[in-house]
């Protein structure tokens, strides 16, 4: 297939279009010069610390706030001169919790069909199912005040889903949920792309993203990588692998590390975490792309020397990895 | 023509859209705020307390007093009864007036031009004769001779001396067991209702308080909870018409505060043995408009401060304030012609003024341009509320 024709066939895809967006404050610069596409069917994630800019996509995409510079489009219609034509498009689960304590999970669902004018007969089937769903079914009638904060998360979740949104907006909806909770919701991210909606995801759980994206911006006010797959970006930004074992903590001033990896292979540590008084686990990541050269002298000389070594594991870097790489910042919780 | 059809379809789509929201937004509140008692007891509470307080502070002050003139010509026994009612108008809830007795009344009316009293009631000869002549339509008259009757604390003394002759009416009657051969007339102000008794004041103040506050606090409280609980986020992103949005919550206000002005009136005739006179319907058509002005500037403190205890409190506060304004607490002309200036300017000096007038002087020409003002003044701040929401209130 000719690279014109997978152009043209990636150009149909595209549902949304960011072109040059900025969005200055009287005091600072919240996005700086953003333009990516979103394509259907996709789960997209907008990844980064808190304060690169996430919400405010979110909030500009969904016509909340107007970008100082650029243009958002979904098809063909501008998120602000068309609002009212898109609105129903999205379904948008912000990073709040923002339910109506005082009415029961049911009655929240029913008062957001309402206001998108669902038929009635529609609406309470599509609420039954997505009760189901959610596993609140039994809690449906149970004042939303009392649920747990993974249960307000599902009913946020399963609102948004209710008027049947081509693309469903999610802000950071795992914050502050248990794991358990988390995995579910993950669970229910993961199948919407099979039901033909399109993803938008902001996080900065890291893990989130790696176990979620289809495609991905790491973003820090400006977008500092993508938009690409998850595995390009690792590429891009560390072509090597990584070694990562456990050894005793006496190795951090042997030979072994100190002129074997690290002079003679051109290892460099990237990580160093002690586990005990005796052990610690170093990452050395080595510059060059022999990784399974570099391997066997590893192993070799480990042996030839005994050097203590235990859970060796060959890693890629993680998004946090990537990201300190990119950004010469730790990430920021 | 298809298309003028198509039109007329998509404005009566529109039209039905918009109440079909202004439903479901009416029907959310109604049901949070049955639930949510924080809501009723802001609007009850304060004007309860407010009773208490000024009710307390009235009965421990001593305010300045103004003396009114009486001449009584008749010096009959009967006459000089009436004299003692008027010499007693002043209560303990309302001390400020006293009289002083002069022998004739030209003296008297040269003192009245002098502006150093606030009135002459004159007791002509005759009155004791008139009274128990016998004849039904031949009654004892009492003339209250004022030069200012714009005057609030005038207003406030006709009010009284009203008070004072009904009351004389009805005591003294009860003693000779006949209505028409012992009935007074007031000269100079309207015939009050005989099956009324001892309407106070004060009552009307606490009235006042509850249309400022109610509109207030509800419109106030109504939106500031959707910002605390960020609810306003699934209103932002939903197709839902702002416009009705706005009116949900005004006219929740506007419900709510008819609820417990009901409750609150209720109360009051059980206490204080207030009832209700006056033409029910302007009194209900009043109150609605001046609640939902005021669930529209109360919309904006909402929209302000966007949490609900802060947004209380600063309520109560411009509550006071207004009600201040509105000469409720006391006669404005007291603090100066700028303040009386400055009350036309506040939609509850209206209000009040049409609640006194439909309690104690019902007058058509009077009530009416104020409830046009009321009308005007309703329109433009809903406007200028609704243009600034809209504006500002649903942008993150």
């Amino acid at each position: 297939m000719s690279e014109s024709v997978i152009n043209k066939q990636n150009k149909q895809q595209e549902l949304i279009t960011i072109k040059n967006i900025t969005k200055e404050y009287p005091n600072t610069v919240a996005l700086e010069d953003i333009s990516f596409n979103i394509r259907k069917g996709e789960i997209f994630c907008i990844i980064g610390p808190n304060g690169a800019g996430k919400s405010t996509i979110v909030k500009i995409l969904t016509g909340q706030i107007k970008a100082s510079k650029g243009e958002i489009r979904v098809h063909e219609f501008h998120t602000i001169k068309d609002r009212k034509k898109i609105l129903g498009m999205f379904g948008l689960v912000p990073q709040e919790i923002a339910l109506y304590n005082e009415l029961t999970g049911r009655e929240n669902l029913e008062f957001h069909g309402r206001l998108f004018n669902l038929s009635k007969h529609f609406m309470n089937q599509k609420i039954d199912e997505l009760l189901i769903m959610a596993g609140l079914i039994d809690r449906q009638h149970d004042l939303v005040k009392t649920y747990s904060g993974g249960m307000k998360r599902r009913l946020q979740l399963i609102r948004a889903l209710l008027h049947e949104p081509e693309i469903v907006i999610l802000d950071e909806p795992t914050l502050g949920v248990d794991v358990q909770s988390r995995n579910a919701i993950h669970k229910y991210i993961r199948d919407l792309p099979s039901k033909g909606k399109t993803v938008v995801l902001t996080t900065n759980y890291m893990e989130e993203a790696e176990r979620l994206a289809d495609r991905l911006i790491i973003l820090d006010t400006q977008i500092i990588d993508g938009p690409g797959r998850l595995l390009e970006i690792q590429e891009r930004v560390f072509p090597n692998l990584i070694i990562e074992f456990k050894t005793e903590r006496a190795m951090l001033k042997s030979d072994f590390l100190t002129i074997f990896l690290q002079k003679e292979l051109k290892g460099k540590v990237i990580s160093e975490k002690v586990m005990s008084e005796k052990h610690v686990i170093l990452q050395i990541i080595f510059d060059t792309i022999h990784t399974e050269e570099i391997f066997g002298k590893f192993i070799a000389y480990a042996k030839a020397n005994d050097i203590p070594i235990e859970e060796f594991t060959l890693k890629r870097p993680n998004l946090e990895d990537v990201f300190i790489k990119l950004t010469g910042k730790e990430f920021r919780e | 023509m298809s298309s003028v059809l198509d039109d007329h379809k998509k404005v009566a789509y529109k039209i039905k859209k918009w109440f079909r929201d202004l439903r479901t937004l009416l029907k959310k509140d109604l049901i949070s705020t049955k639930r949510v008692k924080k809501y009723f007891f802001s609007g009850v509470i304060p004007p309860l307390v407010m009773l208490f307080v000024f009710t307390l502070f009235l009965q421990i002050s001593n305010p300045e007093t103004y003396t009114v003139i009486v001449v009584d010509d008749d010096k009959s026994q009967i006459s000089e009864i009436m004299v003692d009612y008027v010499a007693n108008i002043s209560s303990d809830f309302a001390p400020w007036f006293t009289i002083i007795e002069i022998d004739t009344f030209d003296e008297a009316v040269a003192l009245l031009q002098d502006f150093i009293y606030l009135g002459l009631i004159y007791i002509p000869s005759g009155f004791e004769a008139n009274i128990t002549s016998g004849i039904p339509d031949q009654k004892g008259m009492v003339y209250l001779i004022v030069q200012n009757i714009n005057n609030d604390y005038v207003k406030n003394y006709m009010q009284r001396l009203d008070e004072a002759v009904l009351t004389f009416n009805e005591e003294v009657h009860v003693s000779a067991g006949s209505v028409d051969l012992f009935a007074v007339n007031l000269e100079k102000t309207y015939v009050i209702d005989q099956s009324v008794t001892n309407a106070k004041s004060i009552t009307l103040g606490i009235i006042a308080m509850y249309g400022i506050i109610c509109g207030l606090v509800f419109g106030a409280l109504n939106i500031a909870k959707e910002y605390e609980d960020n609810t306003i986020l699934e209103i932002a992103n939903s197709p839902v018409r702002r416009t009705a949005y706005m009116a949900s919550k005004q006219l929740i206000a506007v419900v709510l505060g008819g609820l417990v002005i009901l409750i609150l009136s209720i109360l009051l005739f059980l206490l204080f043995h207030i009832e209700f006179r006056g033409d029910l319907s302007i009194v209900i058509i009043s109150f609605v408009l001046i609640t939902w002005i005021h669930s529209g500037i109360g919309c904006l403190i909402g929209l302000k401060f966007k949490r609900t205890m802060p947004v209380i409190l600063v309520c109560i506060i411009v509550s006071m304030l207004l009600w201040f304004f509105t000469g409720g607490f006391a006669p404005l002309n007291i603090l100066g012609e700028s303040v009386v200036l400055f009350s036309r300017f506040i939609p509850a000096t209206y209000w009040t003024e049409i609640l006194v007038a439909e309690t104690l002087y019902p007058s058509f020409s009077y009530v009416m341009p104020r409830l046009a003002i009321l009308i005007i003044l309703s329109i433009v701040i809903t406007l200028f509320s609704w243009y600034l929401i809209s504006k500002e209130g649903f942008r993150s």
